[in-house]
């Protein structure tokens, strides 16, 4: 079958994409093919279907089995994304057949019968009962094999977790049910240990026994009674009870905070797992042995959260805390804040018994350190401080460094201030999501619209007032209102009053500072992407948050103290103006009045902004205590035509916050 | 996060997870940063889905926020390496979305298209996509040139969708 010279074309160039070869020629190539052509479009997606099935037959996996209820099974109820990393369906793991030896690694022998020769041998009765019996086992396998008692179908970013391995685990009826004792909360750059027999984790509950080892980069399990646990890799880290862990190799840090009496604070502490059955938890604060603990090195459980290493014992006293162990087993410890109890380990989790110090050991207090070293002659372990220490190791205290600025493009585009989101709006007449600019007159009738999708933007606006009698126009969810946005002139001696109209062009839209002339962007027709004088407002290069008057949009500064505790707002910074651009009626001047409130509060405003007054510098402080930021722009005497004000590179700037 | 019920959450996700990766793989100019994609997909699913209304399409609405996930990725990392146009790409996800009962049924016939090809032919791709060999591996072990493994590959493939059309023809589609 001969395609259109075309389509034949880029047949060959789908497939190259399929294989990771495409060059850049060709996939602008292949742009320009399926652009202007649905038929090419579609025949491209054929191409990448048939390699995705294909990948997908390959890997043994169905979409049937996946489906299936008592498959998917309770390691997948363990999974939740946002906390790991998807595995790749076509690159999942594959279910073998189970071995008959259980303790052997699947082989794949291409000199047998293969996974796809199973479905296609025979004819239609053969190929049937094979497929049956095939996907039996298959499920089968599925179970008892691939399934540990904490795992999940998803979601985990692991290099090995796409290898067939069984590494010897028990069948799983044969296990104890598995005892949660906290989750995991967040994952930063992640990689797991290559060693062979080593199985990533993939659910983000974390059950009692589980052990991580991570290569490089962070993980945070917090666990049930509230305390945080802070993994750095490469490290090795066993949760053995419901309050802490062995850490056999490398870095940690703990953070413990405790209520009043003493106890660990945990919001979501838990006596019954979620199949009311009772938890670590419930077994820890009855102080009964744990019957499922799978550690000989786990002691008792103890309210106090532990750290136990192969040299130490590390107990919180309320604080914040850092554990290195190097490769000898020697263990560093340093409070941040509060206090810890360190004493010295017979390597089995329990406190040297012939030491003077055992029985207590030492209470280190915030910023000091102090190392247990293993005797060599006779293999116990020694703790030194003061002067002998060495100095303590960087600890990671955060799975992220607390950013120092907040973008307001991003967060209007609906991330969190951190990433780098362009190119969506605010509809301020609605408070929807805009995703698409345009240059339309809309209306509003003064509502004020909350934006419930976005967690930073309080509410949005088009000050609209019909008369001077009722000048209000309300500027935040609390109901602060505003009653002076109206301007007035005297012409011809009379007494003339511009009201802001509750019109206004487009939405409230965040745009990139360089747009590709490739861009669809760059070709509409919206004010925004029309500017001739943008680069004069985004001296950082961030790009534009376009506010045509008359739009008002209300920032919830509260919102993002919640979402970085560890900084706080302390200013607002923007470079404001007037832009200009192709005019359908050149003698038209735009000129805008730009205010801006602090819980409702004038802070900072210009009148009659225009495009030769050039660009503005808008600095504002914000208080510990502000909950709301408002930005308005609204039309002066001459409507609301050309009135295309613009913030750039809008910011909040932070300061950290000292931990308490 | 979310206040919603994580289990619906993951019995939804888990059963089209294998849907949606796809959908991100074919609106991707490099279809193996799809995992990473997919990842961010799923944190924002997770994080939206108090926006999921009950009884609506999961997948519909879980290929809404992937679109906008794939732009933003190829928005970010545009600087790195070529992807297609934000316009290429809605039109591509556009055309996904108008076609997918076809590429459903297309994908039921490569089943049997599998089946019909050459024993030779079979092995090879199988060795490509159930052992996840690369060309240039299958190219060493075969013993030939990697160009002369990638145009057996190339023909193969061709085949397959050639077959598949028929397939197709046979249903009614055009």
């Amino acid at each position: 079958m001969r395609e259109n010279p075309r389509l034949d074309e880029l047949i060959d160039l789908a497939f190259a994409v399929c294989d990771g070869a495409a060059t850049d020629e060709q996939i602008g190539l292949i742009e320009e093919i399926i652009s202007g052509d649905p038929s090419a479009r579609l025949r491209y997606l054929q191409c990448l279907e048939l390699h995705l099935e294909m990948d997908r037959l390959g890997s043994a996996d169905s979409d049937e089995a996946a489906e299936r209820p008592g498959v998917a099974g309770a390691g997948i109820q363990d999974s939740l994304p946002g906390i790991g990393c998807i595995i790749a369906p076509g690159n999942a793991e594959s279910f073998p057949l189970p071995p008959a030896d259980p303790d052997a690694p699947p082989v794949v022998n291409l000199s047998v019968p293969s996974k796809f020769a199973h479905s296609f041998a025979g004819g239609w009765a053969f190929s049937y009962a094979v497929a049956t019996v095939f996907m039996c086992l298959l499920l089968l396998g599925f179970w008892a094999y691939k399934l540990p008692s904490d795992r999940g179908s998803s979601i985990a970013s692991n290099e090995n977790s796409r290898r067939s391995t069984t590494s010897g685990e028990e069948p799983i009826h044969d296990r104890p049910t598995p005892i949660f004792v906290g989750r995991v909360t967040g994952i930063a750059a992640a990689k797991w240990s290559d060693e062979p027999n080593y199985i990533a984790p993939i659910g983000y509950r974390v059950a009692l026994g589980r052990q991580y080892k991570l290569k490089s980069g962070l993980m945070e399990i917090t666990y049930d009674s509230g305390a945080k646990v802070i993994l750095e890799g490469p490290c090795s880290y066993e949760v053995d009870s419901t309050a802490g862990g062995y850490l056999a190799l490398g870095k940690l840090t703990a953070k413990v905070e405790r209520g009043e009496g003493g106890e660990e604070r945990g919001e979501n502490r838990r006596m019954k797992d979620e199949g009311g059955r009772p938890n670590a938890d419930s077994l820890a604060t009855s102080h009964q042995p744990l019957a499922t603990n799978p550690s000989p090195l786990s002691p008792l459980p103890s309210p106090l959260f532990t750290v136990r290493t192969p040299t130490a014992i590390v107990t919180d006293l309320g604080t914040e805390f850092g554990v290195e162990v190097n490769e000898d087993g020697d263990t560093t410890s340093h409070v941040f804040v509060g206090s810890v109890r360190v004493q010295a380990s017979d390597g089995t989790g329990s406190a040297q018994g012939n030491l003077a110090t055992a029985s207590t050991g030492v209470v280190l207090r915030a910023n000091e350190s102090a190392r247990l070293k293993k005797d060599a002659a006779s293999g116990e372990s020694r703790i030194v401080t003061g002067a002998e220490s060495v100095a303590p190791p960087k600890f990671a205290r955060r799975m992220r460094e607390p950013p120092k600025r907040l973008d307001m493009l991003d967060i209007v585009a609906g991330g969190d201030g951190t990433g780098n989101r362009r190119e969506r709006g605010i509809d301020p007449t609605t408070g929807r999501q805009d995703t698409w600019p345009l240059a339309d007159t809309r209306k509003s009738n003064n509502d004020y619209h909350t934006v419930p999708w976005n967690r930073f933007i309080d509410g949005v606006f088009v000050p609209y007032i019909p008369t001077v009698k009722t000048p209000i126009v309300q500027i935040d969810s609390a109901g602060h209102i505003y009653k002076d946005f109206c301007a007035e002139k005297i012409i011809g001696g009379r007494h003339i009053i511009n009201k802001p109209n509750g019109k206004t062009i487009g939405g409230i839209w965040v745009r990139a500072a360089e747009i590709d002339s490739r861009d669809s962007l760059s070709n509409t027709s919206c004010w925004i992407y029309n500017i001739d004088d943008d680069r004069q407002y985004t001296p950082a290069g961030r790009g534009l948050l376009g506010m045509h008057a008359n739009a008002g949009i209300t920032f919830d500064l509260e919102a993002v103290r919640k979402a970085f505790e560890e900084v706080r707002p302390t200013r607002f910074h923007a470079t404001a103006g007037l832009a200009k651009g192709p005019k359908k009626y050149e003698d038209a001047v735009g000129s805008a009045d730009l205010w801006i409130f602090i819980d409702g509060r004038l802070v900072w405003n210009r009148i009659c902004v225009r495009n030769v007054d050039g660009p503005l510098d808008v600095d504002v402080a914000l208080g510990p205590n502000n909950r709301f930021l408002t930005v308005v722009s609204t039309q002066r005497l001459d409507g609301n035509a050309y009135d295309w004000l613009v913030l750039g590179d809008p910011v909040l700037e932070t300061t950290p916050i000292e931990s308490k | 996060m979310s206040q919603s019920n994580p289990d619906e959450f993951v019995a939804l996700y888990t059963r089209f997870e294998r849907k949606l990766y796809r959908y991100v793989a074919s609106l991707l100019a490099h279809p193996q940063e799809a995992e990473d994609v997919l990842q961010e997909t799923a944190r924002v699913l997770w994080q939206k889905f108090d926006q999921y209304r009950r009884g609506e399409p999961f997948l519909t609405w879980a290929c809404g926020i992937a679109r906008y996930e794939v732009l933003n990725h190829c928005r970010r990392e545009r600087t790195r390496r070529k992807y297609f146009r934000p316009a290429i790409i809605e039109m591509l996800a556009d055309t996904r979305r108008d076609n997918d009962q076809l590429l459903d049924a297309q994908s039921r016939w490569l089943k049997e298209c599998v089946e019909k090809l050459a024993a030779g032919d079979r092995a090879l791709i199988e060795r490509r996509y159930a052992d996840g060999q690369s060309l240039a591996d299958l190219a060493a072990e075969v013993g030939r040139t990697p160009n002369a493994t990638y145009k057996s590959m190339q023909r193969i493939r061709r085949t397959l969708l050639h077959c598949v059309d028929d397939g197709l023809k046979t249903e009614g589609w055009k």
